[in-house]
């Protein structure tokens, strides 16, 4: 940013006279400070955003339980209470589960789909932990039913069978539902499939862990916590009802059509659609949508994709995608003229907002897409920043869209050397960030990266130990273990 | 510790977060059973 500054300032000084040089000096100098403080807010409203979402989750999941605190009878012995509030809390943070599957724009688009994916993972094996050891902390407890003496159930818990099935239910379909999603990748399940039992299964011990609360648990069955419990059930199950029944109504009336099918590479297509009797899909360079492809716009058949196209291109979208489930080795075979639908946009991966002076695009593999989405609107809009782009693929061959990328102010690297190659070889590492950025390029510059974890991890530590600060570093990852 | 945040990658801030949204609600859930 400075040596742009600089050589401004000379240009203008062979043009202008001594006063004239140092008021525009002055100027630029508050312009370079306007940019700083921008990029100073951009990164602190996106903290705030962050903290504002962390201190909400926790306001939703402790609310049951200040609630019972406050409304529930005496307290009872120590590893009751604890039983209470580890199965309050637990129910709390599986209602809130739904609110964090990913396709809320508000809570996803300014954290990330990945670490909102991740938090949703992480909490739900920290609820499943809280929900295991709930029934076996009321061990000791007087059982047999309600005592007349007792109106406030100080003394006893419930035995009533029907009351406990519904939390013994939930019990069991608790650990299956959260080990089948952390063994997803391993279990050939359909994408779909999973879905469909993922969603199904939460809906489930929803409803049965609603009845066990209101009707077995102690506060639970105070007329307050009862509607209390009734009202976030609501809202959790509202939310899936929300993603799976209104968005797709929603779309049923912005259908798209396949106009194109193409080949990039040997495992690699481009999908190209565009709006039917729309007027297109308002997005970011760099976002992605969850497409659907010749299905029902109801139908669970969707996938996310990263959008390659510009948005300064038009209302035609392109995908980049690569062979790898069920759905994508199927790509060749679509047919242009094909329906489609589009849910987005989503992602954090965008530099239209962006001050700093360049752009870093970093890419592993299909990671190229959303950063070739980023590079042509920047292109196209003949955007003032400077922008270098890192692509990393294993073989030549496997290089995408390598005659539009050109040579200028791209790298590319490739893990198997052929016979005769001008670019890099090996892998996207530390030493070879080195030889493509300056230092004042790690400071100042923005970096986008998307690709494999083990390239993301490599890059952003590298960049970090290069003193590029964290709010600089935009990175969107394609699993979330 | 503003500035050590700021030297963290995204996985240990996003460790971090869990961590600390952990230790509130153990808080909460232990002001609620010492009651």
């Amino acid at each position: 940013m400075q040596d742009r500054r600089e050589t401004a300032i000379v240009s203008l000084a062979s043009t202008m006279n001594r006063n004239q040089v140092a008021h525009q000096r002055a100027k630029m100098d508050q312009n370079h400070e306007t940019e700083i403080c921008l990029v100073a807010r951009i990164g602190s409203q996106k903290h705030m955003k962050t903290l504002l979402l962390i201190i909400c989750y926790i306001a939703a999941v402790t609310l049951p339980l200040i609630l019972s605190w406050l409304v529930g009878g005496p307290p009872r012995a120590f590893h009751q209470e604890l039983a209470s509030g580890l199965g309050i809390l637990a129910f709390a943070m599986i209602l809130m589960e739904f609110v964090l599957s990913g396709r809320f724009k508000n809570v996803s688009n300014d954290i990330g789909m990945d670490v909102t994916m991740r938090f949703h993972q992480i909490m739900a094996r920290i609820a499943l932990g809280f929900a295991i050891l709930h029934p076996f902390l009321y061990r000791g407890t007087p059982s047999g039913g309600p005592r007349p003496w007792d109106s406030t159930r100080q003394l006893v818990i419930t035995t009533d069978f029907f009351d406990l099935s519904t939390g013994i239910a939930a019990y069991l379909l608790l650990p299956s539902l959260v080990l089948l999603a952390i063994g997803r990748t391993k279990l050939d399940y359909k994408y779909e499939t999973w879905r469909l039992m993922h969603g199904v299964g939460a809906l489930l011990i929803a409803a049965l862990l609603l009845h066990h609360t209101v009707y077995a648990g102690r506060y639970g069955s105070q007329p307050v916590m009862t509607g209390v419990w009734l009202a976030m059930t609501t809202i959790a199950i509202g939310s899936l009802c929300y993603v799976y029944l209104l968005v797709p109504l929603r779309d049923k009336t912005r259908a798209w059509r396949v106009t194109s099918v193409m080949q990039v590479t040997q495992k690699q297509w481009e999908v190209t659609v565009a709006p039917d009797g729309h007027s297109g899909l308002d997005y970011k360079a760099g976002q992605f949508v969850w497409l659907n492809v010749g299905h029902s716009t109801f139908s669970l058949k969707e996938n996310p994709f990263s959008i390659s196209s510009a948005p300064a291109a038009g209302p035609e979208i392109s995908f980049m995608i690569k062979e790898f489930g069920d759905f994508t080795r199927t790509i060749g075979q679509i047919k242009p003229g094909t329906i489609a639908y589009l849910d987005g946009p989503y992602g954090s991966l965008s530099v239209e907002d962006r001050t700093e002076p360049g752009v870093a695009l970093i890419a592993g593999g299909v990671g190229l897409a959303p950063l070739l989405g980023i590079l042509r609107q920047m292109r196209l809009t003949n955007d003032p920043r400077k922008v270098k782009l890192v692509c990393g693929n294993r073989s030549v061959d496997q290089i995408a869209y390598r005659e539009e990328l050109g040579p200028q102010d791209v790298t590319l690297v490739v893990a198997e050397q052929p016979e005769i190659w001008d670019g890099e070889t090996g892998f996207i590492d530390g030493p070879l960030l080195d030889r493509t950025f300056s230092q004042e390029e790690f400071a100042e510059w923005v970096f986008v990266l998307c690709g494999p974890p083990i390239m993301m991890d490599i890059v952003e530590n590298h960049l970090l130990k290069r003193d590029t600060p964290s709010h600089r570093i935009l990175s969107e990852r394609f699993s979330y273990d | 510790m503003i500035d050590q945040l700021k030297r963290m990658s995204l996985r240990q801030r996003v460790s971090i977060s869990i961590w600390l949204v952990s230790v509130i609600l153990g808080l909460i859930l232990l002001a609620f059973v010492l009651r």
